[in-house]
């Protein structure tokens, strides 16, 4: 029996996708906490660096997304780019979530506090605002036309803070260490390092599709609502 | 140690919790629009002029 629905399922190339996901993801973990031999200064804590900066490249790449989405929604105002910058918005807070926590679980051994009103950190703290702000923009609004215009807009200016993030710790004097370069890392860390990077944009590829999915299905039911 | 496997299991389950509540939707979007897709279809066969009585 075929299913009615305008829902599309989970096709082939969506379930390869999620395969590969977990795949680097499991392997990306595995090597991260048992092969690659622990820092030298830090130990075994530094391992989390291994979700750490994936978790916070990714929430970057995130939001470089709802930014063009954004630009695009505002000059065409097709409906697409609106659900695919919302899309990559959840994911992305998601992800900055996951680098804030990460980088406290990490600091209390390492610095010896959970939190710190350092550059790198706040920076961040704003960027999660930011994002959360603009999905409460999205909820708030009641037409999803002016929802879209404004989250755009909040896309646009809030992107402003990705790079003020990134060039926190060159800007001013911070706690949080300067962005490492490959001459600086040795090179188990560093393909470790990539291969979690592999794995976290597969699985925001993943949960982007998939969310946007969802979202042109839910568009799909308002209107129905709206013809009925 | 501690710090690092609250960190690893931390991550591992805010990503299937998100991939997780995401399918849920996906289910109750799915059936929410084949329900409006039965009741348009209940309503096309319906007899012309009896709208809605029971």
């Amino acid at each position: 029996m075929t299913d009615p629905s305008p829902l599309p399922r989970l096709r082939a190339p969506h379930l390869v996708l999620a395969f590969l996901a977990v795949v680097t993801a499991v392997v990306g973990s595995a090597i991260g906490l048992w092969v690659v031999p622990p820092d030298a200064m830090q130990g075994d804590v530094q391992r989390l660096m291994y979700l750490h900066v994936p978790a916070a490249w990714l929430a970057f790449l995130a939001f470089f997304v709802v930014f063009v989405m954004s630009v695009l929604y505002l000059i065409q105002r097709d409906p697409r780019w609106d659900l695919l910058a919302a899309s990559s918005a959840e994911v992305g807070v998601l992800f900055t979530a996951l680098t804030l926590v990460l980088g406290s679980l990490w600091g209390k051994p390492i610095w010896g506090v959970w939190w710190t009103w350092d550059p790198r950190l706040t920076t961040t703290a704003i960027l999660l605002v930011i994002y959360v702000g603009y999905l409460a923009v999205r909820s708030f609004a009641a037409d999803p036309e002016r929802a879209a215009r404004w989250s755009a807009v909040v896309g646009i200016v809030g992107f402003a803070d990705v790079p003020i993030v990134y060039l926190s710790v060159t800007w001013w004097r911070s706690l949080h260490q300067p962005p490492s370069s490959p001459q600086s890392m040795a090179s188990s860390m560093l393909w470790t390092l990539m291969l979690n990077l592999v794995a976290f944009t597969l699985v925001y590829a993943y949960l982007l599709l998939r969310r946007y999915q969802v979202a042109v299905a839910e568009q799909e039911l308002d209107a129905r609502r709206a013809e009925d | 140690m501690g710090y690092l496997w609250v960190g690893y299991v931390l991550t591992w389950v805010a990503m299937v919790w998100f991939a997780w509540r995401l399918e849920a939707r996906a289910r109750q979007v799915g059936r929410r629009l084949r329900e409006t897709e039965r009741d348009r279809a209940d309503e096309r066969r319906r007899p012309e002029g009896d709208h809605g009585r029971t």
